[in-house]
C-alpha cells in the first residue's frame, strides 16, 4: 500500500494503532490481557453512542445533548420502575424517550435553521437539568438482579453482554451507512446539502433521522449504565458527549461532515477506552489520562490531515483533474 | 491622455483562450464602456487590470510607464479600484470602518488605539466629496445595495482613485438609485478620474459613456465614440458572428396537447405573470440577460423556489409546487446552472453521483443494489461518452464538460419526460458542447419535452424550435424558429425592441 493511501484510509491506520496499543499494554501490564473482555464494560455506552454520532457528524451536524439524554432517560426508567412498572418495559420506554429527544433536536435544527452546535447545547442544558430535578438530586437503586445482567452479565461465561450489544449495533450501523439509500443520502448531505436538495433528497428528513438514532442510542446507553451501576442519577451521563465525539474524531470522522466510517469510529473508541483501562492498571491518575487523550486527539487528526495533503498533492501532479477544476471555476467567473 | 493602457493582452485558462491580443485604454476624464455578451472576456480583462488575474502575454502601461499589476494590492497602489455588482462590505462593521479598512487612523499609545473621532471625520469628508450625506456610524449591513456601492466608491476615493472600474453596478439597482450612481460617476469623471463601465444595459451605456469598446469571443471588435453608434449597430457588433455549431433537422412536434403548461406564474420582483406551454418532442429555449428571472422560473416549476401565484400543470394534472418530490414523480428533471453548488458532489464517485436521484435498491431492507448501480453508471458513461478512469473516480477529478455530463446522466437515469436545462454548456469546451447539444436533440426526438435556458445565443439558434425571451422578470416575446436570430433575441432581451416599438 502506498503511503498516501494508507494515511487517506484512516480506518486501516486506526486498527493498526489499536493492535499496536494492545501489544504494548499487555507486555507492560500482565493483568491486562486476562481482563481484556470484561474491561470493555467500562466504556461500551461510549462506543454505542459513537456509532450514531458518526452518522450525525457525517451529515454535517453534531449532537452535544447525548450526555444529558443518557441521564434523562436513565432517570425516567428509574422513576417508572419506582412507580411499579416492569423494569424492562421501563427500559424500553426510556430508549424511546431518548429517540424523542433526538427527534426534537432534529426538528429544531431543520425547522429553525439553528446551528446543530447551538441547538443541541441548549437541549443539553434542558434534559440535564430535568434529569437532576426529576431524580430529586439523589439516586434510584435496587433494580432486580435479572436486569443488572444487561450491564454486567456474560454470554457463555466470557462474552460481556454489553460488548455483544455493541458489536451487533456496530454491524447494523455499518450496514446502514454503507449499504442503504439512507446511508448514501447521509454522505451526500455531508458533502453538499444543496446538491442533495437539488437531486430530490429529503434533506430535512434524513437529518432528523440521524438525530433520532443519536437519541435512541443515548437512551439505550442510559439503560445499560443504569444496569451496570445498579443505580441511576441525574448526572450519570454528564460530559459523555465529548468523550464520544473524541472517539469519532480519533477514528477519522471528518468534523465538517461528508466523510467517516463506522469501523473507524468504533476503533477510535476502543483505542481510547483500552488505553484508559491499561493506564488504570498502571495507577496513572485520570488527570494524566486526560492529558494523554488530548495529545492523541491532536496527533490522530494531524496524521489524517497529512493524509489528505498527500492525496491532494497526488491529484495535482498525477491527474489533470484538480488543476482543471480550479481553472474551470475561474473561467466561469466571466 | 491615457491613464491605463493595456496592449495585446492574452489570457487562457487550461488551454482555452479567453482573451486574444486585446488592447484597451482609458483616458483621464472619460467613461469608457466595455460591452459584450456573457463569455466575451470583459470580466477577465478588468480582472487583469485589477490584479485579480495575471495576463499570459501583453503589456500594461500606467501614466505612460510600463507596470506589473500582479495583485489587487498593486492595483490599489496605482489607484485602480473596482466596484462590483455585489459589493463586498463587512456587514457588522460601521460605514467608517469599512471605508477606511486597513487604514484606520490610530494613536500611538496603548496598542494603537483606533482614533474613532478622526475615523468618522475623515469618512464624512469623503462622502462630502461625493455630495452625499451618510451616517458613517451605522453598520454597513444596514445599507441598501446602492448605498453599499457608494461605500465602495468612497473607499476608492480615500486612496486617490485614478481608474474606477464599475462591473455591472446597476444590475441590482432601481432606476432612481441608478440615476444617483451615474450622477456621482459623472462628477468623478469631471474631476479627472478615468472610469471603465461594464454593463449589459445598452441605454445606460449610451447615457453614461464617452467611448464604447465591444468585445466578442475574447477579442476586441471595435472601439468607437459613443455618439457615433446606434443601439442597433451596437447589438450587431456584439453578436454578429458566423455560426460555427452544426444545426439539427427540424423536429416533429406534437402540438395537440402540451406536456407542461405554465400559467400566470409570479413571484415579483423576480418573475411576473409567466405563461407558456411545452409540447412533447420540442426544444423550447428561454433567453434573457443574467438576472432576468429565467432561473427563478425554472426553479419554481421544479419546486425549489416558491411562486406566489400561478399554476404548473403536467399532463393535465396541477402540481401544488414547493415539492421537488412531486416534480420528480411527474417526470420533471432540472439540471441546474451552478454545477459545483447544485449539480455534483465533487468528492463522491461518478457512480454515486449518477445514481443519486434514484438509488437502485432491493425492496427489502433498503439495501443498495451495487451491481445495478455499476451497470447504470457504466451505461451512462458509454451513452454520454463521459471520459473517466472508471465509475469509481471522484467527479471532482473530471473536466467541466464531463462533470456536466454526469449531472445529465444523473437525471436521465431517473427517466424524466420534461427536462429543464439551465445553461447546459456554460464553462464547457467546444467538443463537449456539441455532444451535449446532440444529447438534448436526441431527448426531444424521443418524445420528451425540453426547456433550455441559455445566454449563449448561437446555442439557442442551433437547438430551439421556439424561443421565449425574458426581460426583467417578464416574458417579452416568443420567437419561432424562422424569426429567431441573435439580433432579434438581443433586441428583446435588452429591452431595445420594447422601447423602439
Amino acid at each position: 500500500m502506498k503511503r498516501s493511501k494508507f494515511f487517506a484510509n484512516w480506518s486501516y491506520g486506526i486498527i493498526a494503532v489499536f493492535l499496536l496499543e494492545m501489544v504494548i499494554l499487555s507486555s507492560v501490564t500482565p493483568k491486562f490481557l486476562s481482563n481484556l473482555l470484561p474491561m470493555t464494560e467500562n466504556f461500551m455506552p461510549i462506543g454505542i453512542m459513537a456509532l450514531s454520532m458518526t452518522l450525525v457528524i457525517i451529515a454535517g451536524g453534531i449532537d452535544l445533548s447525548i450526555g444529558s439524554v443518557v441521564s434523562f432517560s436513565g432517570v425516567i426508567m428509574g422513576l417508572l420502575w419506582q412507580h411499579g412498572m416492569n423494569i424492562w418495559v421501563a427500559g424500553l420506554l426510556a430508549v424511546l424517550i431518548g429517540g424523542l429527544a433526538g427527534f426534537i433536536n432534529g426538528q429544531i435544527i431543520v425547522r429553525t435553521g439553528i446551528q446543530p452546535l447551538i441547538a443541541t447545547l441548549a437541549t443539553q442544558f434542558i434534559w440535564g437539568s430535568l434529569a437532576v430535578v426529576l431524580s430529586n438530586q439523589g439516586s434510584i437503586y435496587g433494580f432486580p438482579g435479572s436486569f443488572l445482567l444487561l450491564g454486567t452479565g456474560f454470554l457463555y461465561g466470557y462474552l460481556p453482554v454489553q460488548l455483544v450489544i455493541f458489536v451487533v449495533l456496530a454491524l447494523l450501523f455499518a450496514y446502514l451507512l454503507n449499504k442503504t439509500v439512507f446511508g448514501r443520502q447521509v454522505l451526500f448531505i455531508g458533502n453538499s446539502e444543496s446538491v442533495s436538495a437539488y437531486s430530490g433528497v429529503n434533506v430535512n428528513r434524513v437529518k432528523t433521522w440521524t438525530y433520532v438514532l443519536s437519541g435512541l442510542t443515548a437512551g439505550l446507553s442510559g439503560v445499560i449504565m443504569g444496569s451496570f451501576f445498579a443505580s441511576v442519577r441525574g448526572d450519570m451521563g454528564q460530559g459523555l458527549e465529548l468523550t464520544v465525539i473524541t472517539g469519532c474524531l480519533v477514528g477519522g470522522v471528518n468534523v465538517f461532515g461528508g466523510a467517516g466510517t463506522i469501523v473507524g469510529a468504533a476503533f477510535g473508541v476502543l483505542l481510547l477506552g483500552m488505553l484508559s483501562q491499561g493506564l488504570n492498571f498502571m495507577n496513572v491518575s485520570s488527570q494524566v489520562q486526560a492529558i494523554i487523550t488530548g495529545v492523541i486527539l491532536i496527533l490522530a487528526v494531524a496524521i489524517q490531515q497529512l493524509g489528505t495533503i498527500f492525496a491532494r498533492r497526488r491529484k495535482m501532479t498525477g491527474g489533470e483533474g484538480a488543476g482543471k477544476l480550479r481553472g474551470e471555476r475561474r473561467a466561469r467567473v466571466e | 491622455m491615457d491613464i491605463l493602457k493595456m496592449v495585446n493582452i492574452s489570457k487562457s485558462f487550461n488551454g482555452t483562450a479567453v482573451l486574444k491580443d486585446v488592447s484597451f485604454e482609458v483616458r483621464a476624464g472619460e467613461v469608457h464602456a466595455l460591452i459584450g455578451e456573457n463569455g466575451a472576456g470583459k470580466s477577465t480583462l478588468i480582472k487583469i487590470a485589477a490584479g485579480v488575474y495575471n495576463s499570459d502575454d501583453g503589456e500594461t502601461f500606467f501614466d505612460g510607464r510600463e507596470v506589473q499589476i500582479g495583485t489587487p494590492a498593486d492595483a490599489h497602489r496605482l489607484g485602480i479600484f473596482t466596484v462590483h455588482q455585489e459589493p463586498s462590505v463587512m456587514p457588522n462593521l460601521s460605514v467608517a470602518e469599512n471605508v477606511l479598512m486597513g487604514f484606520h487612523p490610530y494613536r500611538r499609545f496603548a496598542f494603537r488605539w483606533v482614533d474613532k473621532k478622526a475615523m468618522y471625520r475623515k469618512t464624512e469628508e469623503v462622502f462630502g466629496k461625493l455630495g452625499l450625506k451618510m451616517d458613517v456610524r451605522r453598520n454597513a449591513g444596514e445599507l441598501t445595495i446602492a448605498q453599499q456601492q457608494m461605500l465602495e466608491i468612497a473607499k476608492a476615493l480615500v486612496h486617490d482613485v485614478r481608474v474606477l472600474i464599475l462591473d455591472e453596478p446597476t444590475a441590482t439597482l432601481s432606476d432612481h438609485e441608478t440615476g444617483l450612481l451615474f450622477e456621482i460617476v459623472r462628477r468623478l469623471r469631471d474631476q479627472g478620474t478615468a472610469v471603465i463601465f461594464v454593463s449589459h444595459r445598452l441605454h445606460e451605456v449610451f447615457s453614461l459613456s464617452d467611448r464604447i469598446t465591444v468585445m466578442r469571443d475574447g477579442e476586441k471588435v471595435a472601439t468607437s465614440v459613443a455618439a457615433s453608434l446606434s443601439e442597433q449597430e451596437l447589438v450587431r457588433l456584439m453578436v454578429g458572428r458566423e455560426l460555427r455549431l452544426g444545426s439539427f433537422e427540424s423536429r416533429a412536434t406534437n402540438r395537440e396537447k402540451p406536456l407542461l403548461q405554465v400559467s400566470g406564474l409570479s413571484n415579483a420582483p423576480w418573475f411576473d405573470d409567466v405563461s407558456f406551454a411545452l409540447y412533447p418532442g420540442e426544444v423550447l429555449a428561454m433567453a434573457g440577460l443574467v438576472g432576468s428571472g429565467r432561473t427563478n422560473v425554472a426553479e419554481a416549476i421544479f419546486g425549489i423556489q416558491p411562486a406566489r401565484s400561478g399554476q404548473v400543470v403536467v399532463n393535465g394534472e396541477a402540481l401544488h409546487m414547493r415539492s421537488i418530490k412531486q416534480a420528480l414523480e411527474h417526470g420533471i428533471a432540472y439540471i441546474p446552472e451552478d454545477r459545483h453548488k447544485h449539480g455534483v458532489a465533487l468528492a463522491m464517485s461518478l457512480r454515486a453521483n449518477v445514481t443519486l436521484v434514484n438509488v437502485p435498491a432491493r425492496p427489502r431492507l433498503g439495501c443498495i443494489d451495487r451491481r445495478r448501480e455499476i451497470q447504470i453508471s457504466a451505461e451512462a458513461v458509454q451513452r454520454l461518452n463521459i471520459k473517466a478512469q472508471g465509475v469509481e473516480q471522484p467527479v471532482g477529478q473530471l473536466s467541466g464538460g464531463n462533470q456536466q455530463k454526469v449531472v445529465l446522466a444523473k437525471w436521465l437515469a431517473a427517466g424524466p419526460k420534461i427536462i429543464i436545462l439551465d445553461e447546459p454548456t456554460r464553462g464547457v469546451d467546444v467538443g463537449a458542447k456539441g455532444e451535449i447539444h446532440r444529447i438534448i436533440d436526441g431527448l426531444a426526438r424521443e418524445g420528451n419535452a425540453v426547456l433550455v435556458i441559455s445566454s449563449d445565443l448561437p446555442e439557442i439558434l442551433v437547438l430551439a424550435d421556439r424561443t421565449l425571451v425574458m426581460h426583467e422578470g417578464r416574458l417579452v416575446g416568443e420567437l419561432h424558429r424562422e424569426d429567431t436570430s441573435e439580433e432579434s433575441i438581443m433586441a428583446l432581451a435588452t429591452g431595445t425592441a420594447i422601447r423602439t416599438a
